[in-house]
């Protein structure tokens, strides 16, 4: 499928005529006044930013989701991510798409300090998120025991259900996780709420 | 967004998806195609819109590049004017591409339909719509539109209304309608109002209940009027607990109502203890004003009573209040007790060794004797511990203790206080120090720090240098900068190590000054005042200056400039919208003017007579000529007067003045902004204008040019080159003893004249100043050697200074100086007779006269409503300069001093009180300060969107006869515009 998705954003990047015209960008969205084009889903595709192909509603959605994050990172920045850091995540995401600096601009149109910044930025949200969110959450013995009985499957090993004792330790960190990942995307939802949102016709 | 998605994007925010294999298949990239051709296309038309075609970053011939075409996009859409914009490619056919740019306007809304049976008035659904909206709703807003229609209809007794929004687009120009149709639906009358007194049982029934009738349509705004009339009945009848609400229903016969009232308990305040005054209680309970008993405005009350009276020295008082409740009433009770009277006694300091005993009083500013307050106290106290911080005491201490002496009997208490300070060690810094990626290099911050090695640490100043530092980053273009500070202390904390840790960011570069709305400017004119240049770093103060400097240009309305993102790149698009002010401007209008204006009377003698002469002016101007904003601009005055009056006792005229437009002024004007790439403007200007004056009148033909430069907000230098030709006509001084030779020798008079002035300029207001000062050195020289029939060098100086008294009410003290200084060039003429034949002497020689006088037009003269306010126009001056009859000769020295109060009595009416004096002398060298002819007087203004109308009463300080047993006129009085000075 991942392979489909590339081999149909370079056809479309590069211009190729095997239709009598090829779309090779457009305007996708805009966030707050920040235009979101075609190539910006594309590239995010390619460096794994983005789990949609790029002509998708979902991919689309997707890079809006980006985009409050940004924004919202902008408002409130955290540290800024070291150089090294930045480096490694900037090796992680060409790895990721497997093309040079020079490839990727071809494909996209995004030059060397383009991808610099999207892993920067990559490196903000993620530290955002932490610190606004924390990295556990603290739940009460009834709310793991409640995550224990809705789950079952999960600490069922050989048929055999874990007594709540023995999987405690797990059913709290899972229970958690939950909880901290609909925390996050009740926030995403109201920021995607409060912004101006517009997406062309296609 | 559904909870997978979001789900699926946490995942892809915390980590990069693992894409094993992707290299292997994307190890090489096809070259890119050429670009054979570009088109831009609009709903299936051409563009050819040079403005749009220059935006186009890729070009024919040159490989197809991507980060062209997105910068292409990028550029478009911030224009505003397309939703979309979409890059085709196709085969040219000759081997390369042929791009196709299709732009999807935008239809932004700009009108608002009502359709269907509305109902309402069209005028009433419009100002709803425009009250929560603003003029025009966004197409996204168009349910909410819909939404808020069928609560007013509902709320207006429309309970089926229908109402559905649209939008409609239209063509040339690209635009949209939104459309909201409505079906209105039946408005059921009345049918039954269902009133409920909640409080019945406790109050008994109401005997005046509100007035909502039956039979007439329902309106939600009508019936809560009527219940607010209802409170308001209650509220002053002391119910102030008074509440109502109601609710509809629209069963299928008509409206039924349902209101709910609660009349509360009878109010009734009372005061014991100590007694407080009728406007004492009025502002400190304010009960009645809020029309409010309840438990918070008693608790307020109760506090503001006591901050009131300890503010006033009785540290113990004490308010409160007791809520009585009687059958159908209750009473509110304040007890007041003020307690002892307290002065402050002995101040005492201790431990301020850094410091003098003066100096820490100044700071305290707390005085034996003076009522004990908490907050004086409190404040000297903070002021003290402030003047500690600011000389490096970071740790300093600052602790009152106070020590109470209880009163005598029926007398008052004092308070002794001693600050005990702890000034721990005078912290000095040591370094300063810069980490982080630094792209303004480490002197240039040092440069623009407050703190510096051996400077007394401050955390004040640290803070403030923290902004320096941010603002610095910002005006280069790392708008994301964050700067920390970190404050190291050593050695028992006398010395400070300071380490600012900067976080740049991404610099923001500038990719294109986009430039639109101006249709008769051109775009240099306006690019020349950006100080945000394509390519530079985008600084914060370079955009607020380039707003500032294109409103100063005074050829817009409006200006707005906008930062447009590139999606994640660091450089944006700079939006520049103006919005063009009238090219051509034209001003017309009526007035009147009215003063003391010098006659003859039947013997000769100058006389004082009000006055009025009606006048107008007309005045057309166009500005931005050839988009460059130069402007010509023609101004003509007529005033409608006599030019020559004989006046007889009792101010009767015993003569045809010949009464007609003899005072008129015509000005052309030629303005070129920045003449010739210089940063100087150029003023060529011609000048027609006859006038009447005290003792002649003068015809002048005069062009001037003129150039002048700004040097700073405060300063600026013009320099000018005039040549005039003076006609002096109707001259009262006819004896030829004691006319002046020059005006005898030239009644007209050419002259040619180089002039220079400097100027300072701080005042808040050019109209009605408040504080700053102005000071004007004005400087000409006319010679023969450039073409003058006279020579003459003139200087005058002029000073005003404002400042804003503390009253609340605005109280400014205006003070004002001026001087002037001329000097003649001797010429010698030979005197001629009445044919023109030389005039010989005893000796046969011919006479030869030498003049050293300045020509009329020329000479200082003073008096009137802007000088010397006791005397008429030009009637100030002393045996040198005013003629044997009266008449004003003019001077070649003059000094004015005024000094003014001015004081608001209401929002546009202004009290004036004003001394003046000043004296118009022959010689320069003959001005003395100490023999000056002095007047006061009171005055109003008058605001209004012209400026004050001033009227002014000016009295002379010191008459004179005028000739034996004939004294000066004691009063003048002046009707004016704008201030006096």
């Amino acid at each position: 499928m991942r392979r489909a998705t590339l081999a149909l954003v370079f056809a479309a990047s590069l211009g190729v005529t095997v239709l009598a015209q090829t779309l090779l960008d457009r305007v996708v969205a805009r966030v707050n006044g920040t235009v979101i084009l075609l190539s910006d889903v594309r590239a995010a595709v390619l460096f794994g930013l983005v789990d949609a192909p790029a002509e998708s509603e979902d991919g689309v959605e997707q890079m809006v989701q980006r985009s409050l994050l940004v924004e919202e990172v902008n408002r409130f920045p955290p540290p800024e991510p070291a150089g090294d850091a930045v480096d490694a995540e900037v090796a992680r995401l060409r790895a990721r798409a497997g093309m040079s600096n020079e490839e990727v601009e071809r494909a996209t149109g995004l030059t060397a300090d383009n991808v610099r910044l999207l892993a920067r930025d990559r490196l903000r949200i993620q530290t955002y998120i932490d610190q606004r969110f924390g990295l556990t959450v603290p739940l009460t013995d009834e709310q793991v025991l409640q995550y224990y009985r809705a789950h079952p499957e999960e600490f069922t090993v050989n048929g055999q259900l874990a007594a709540f004792e023995r999987a405690q330790g797990l059913a709290r960190e899972r229970a958690g996780l939950e909880q901290r990942q609909r925390t996050i995307s009740q926030w995403l939802r109201d920021l995607r709420a409060r912004a101006d949102v517009s997406v062309p016709a296609r | 967004m559904t909870a997978r998605q979001a789900a699926t994007y946490l995942v892809l925010a915390f980590g990069v998806l693992a894409a094993p294999g992707v290299a292997a298949q994307t190890s090489a990239v096809a070259a890119a195609p050429v670009v054979d051709e570009i088109r831009a296309e609009r709903e299936g038309r051409p563009v050819t819109s040079p403005a749009i075609i220059s935006l186009i970053e890729t070009a024919a011939g040159q490989p197809l590049s991507m980060r062209q075409v997105r910068e292409t996009i990028a550029h478009l859409v911030n224009l505003n004017l397309f939703d979309d914009v979409q890059v085709l490619s196709e085969s040219s056919g000759r081997g390369g591409v042929r791009l196709i740019y299709r732009l999807v306007p935008a239809h932004p809304v700009d009108r608002v339909e009502f359709r269907g049976m509305l109902g309402l008035s069209e005028g009433d659904l419009r100002k709803a719509v425009e009250d929560r909206f603003g003029d025009i709703p966004r197409a996204a807003q168009i349910e909410n539109v819909a939404g808020l229609l069928r609560t007013l209809y509902r709320d207006r007794g429309y309970p089926t209304a229908t109402v559905t929004g649209e939008i409609v687009p239209t063509h040339d120009p690209d635009r949209a309608t939104l459309v909201m149709n409505v079906q209105a639906g039946p408005r059921p009358p009345i049918v039954d109002v269902q009133l409920t007194q909640l409080d019945a049982d406790a109050q008994g029934l109401l005997d005046d209940r509100p007035a909502i009738r039956t039979g007439i349509p329902y309106d939600k705004a009508a019936v809560d009027r009527e219940l607010q009339r209802w409170i308001d009945r209650m509220r002053g009848r002391n119910y102030y607990e008074a509440r109502s609400s109601h609710g509809v229903l629209f069963p299928p016969d008509g409206a039924v109502l349902s209101v709910s009232v609660t009349r509360g308990p009878r109010v009734t305040v009372a005061f014991t203890g100590d007694s407080l005054s009728e406007n004492e209680r009025e502002r400190l309970v304010p009960i009645r004003a809020e029309a409010s008993a309840d438990e918070d405005l008693l608790e307020d009350s109760a506090r503001a009573i006591e901050v009131y009276l300890r503010g006033r020295g009785y540290r113990q008082a004490r308010a409160t209040y007791l809520r009585t409740p009687g059958p159908r009433d209750v009473t509110i009770t304040f007890d007041v007790r003020r307690g002892p009277h307290f002065t402050f006694g002995t101040v005492d300091v201790t431990g301020a060794a850094s410091m003098t005993p003066a100096e820490v009083r100044e700071f305290l500013l707390v005085k034996d004797g003076e009522p004990f307050t908490e907050n004086a106290l409190g404040a000297g106290v903070a002021r003290l511990r402030d003047a500690y911080l600011a000389r490096g005491h970071a740790l300093v201490k600052v602790e009152p203790a106070e020590s109470v002496v209880a009163p005598a009997a029926g007398g008052a208490g004092h308070v002794n206080v001693t600050v005990r300070v702890t000034e721990g060690p005078r912290t000095v810094v040591r370094a300063v120090a810069f980490e982080g990626r630094m792209a303004v290099p480490e002197a240039e911050l040092r440069a623009r720090m407050l703190l510096a090695p051996g400077r007394p640490f401050s955390e004040r100043e640290v803070a403030a240098d923290r902004d320096r530092i941010d603002l610095e980053y910002r005006n280069r273009g790392y708008d994301q900068v964050a700067v920390r500070s970190d404050v190291m202390r050593a050695e028992n904390d006398t010395q400070a190590d300071i380490r600012y840790t900067i976080e740049e960011g991404p610099q923001v570069l500038v990719d294109r000054v986009i430039i639109v709305g101006n249709t008769r400017t051109k775009a240099e004119t306006i690019e020349r005042e950006l100080l945000v240049k394509p390519g530079q770093p985008l600084g914060y103060s370079d955009l607020i200056e380039s707003r500032v400097r294109l409103g100063a240009l005074g050829l817009f309305r409006r200006v707005t400039i906008e930062q447009l993102p590139h999606a994640s790149e660091p450089r944006r698009d700079i939006f520049v919208r103006v919005e063009e002010a009238k090219a051509t401007v034209i001003g017309i209008g009526p007035g009147i003017e009215g003063a003391f204006t010098v006659r003859r009377d039947e013997n000769g003698d100058a006389v004082e007579q009000f006055e009025f002469a009606p006048r107008g002016f007309f005045q057309i101007g166009r500005n931005n000529l050839w988009g460059k904003n130069r402007s010509v601009n023609l101004f003509t005055r007529v005033s409608l007067r006599t030019r020559d009056v004989v006046v007889g006792s009792g101010g009767v005229e015993l003569t045809e003045g010949r009464y007609g437009f003899n005072e008129y002024r015509v000005v052309g004007t030629f303005r070129e902004p920045r003449a010739f790439g210089s940063r100087s403007d150029v003023l060529v200007t011609g000048i027609l204008e006859q006038a009447i004056r005290s003792s002649f009148n003068f015809l002048r033909r005069e062009a001037r040019v003129e150039t002048g430069l700004r040097l700073s907000r405060l300063y600026s230098v013009t320099g000018r080159y005039s040549l005039q030709r003076t006609e002096i006509f109707d001259e009262q001084i006819t004896d030829p003893a004691q006319k002046p030779l020059i005006d005898r020798l030239f009644p007209e008079v050419r002259l040619s004249t180089f002039a220079g002035s400097f100027l300072r300029d701080s005042r808040d207001d050019v109209l009605d100043s408040a504080k700053g000062t102005l000071l004007v050195v004005d400087s000409d020289i006319a010679a023969r050697a450039i073409g003058s029939e006279v020579g003459y060098v003139k200087t005058y100086v002029q000073g005003r200074t404002f400042y804003k008294l503390p009253p609340a009410r605005r109280t400014v003290v205006a003070l004002a100086g001026r001087f002037g200084a001329a000097h003649g060039f001797p010429r010698s003429v030979p005197r001629v007779d009445e044919n023109g034949a030389p005039v010989t002497g005893d000796d046969g020689a011919p006479i030869v006269d030498v003049v050293q006088d300045l020509p009329a037009s020329e000479r200082f003269f003073a008096g009137g409503d802007t000088t010397v306010r006791g005397f008429a126009l030009d009637r100030l001056g002393d045996a040198s300069t005013i003629s044997d009859t009266g008449f004003p000769k003019g001077g070649n020295g003059v000094v004015v001093l005024n000094a003014e109060l001015r004081v608001a009595v209401t929002k546009r009416l202004q009290g004036v009180g004003f001394v003046d004096a000043g004296n118009v002398v022959a010689r320069a060298s003959n001005i003395d300060l100490f023999n000056l002819r002095t007047a006061a007087g009171f005055g109003i203004r008058v605001a209004t969107p012209v400026g004050p109308i001033r009227l002014d009463l000016g009295f002379k300080l010191d008459r004179r006869e005028l000739s034996p047993g004939r004294l000066e006129r004691r009063s003048i009085w002046h009707i004016s515009l704008g201030q006096a000075f």
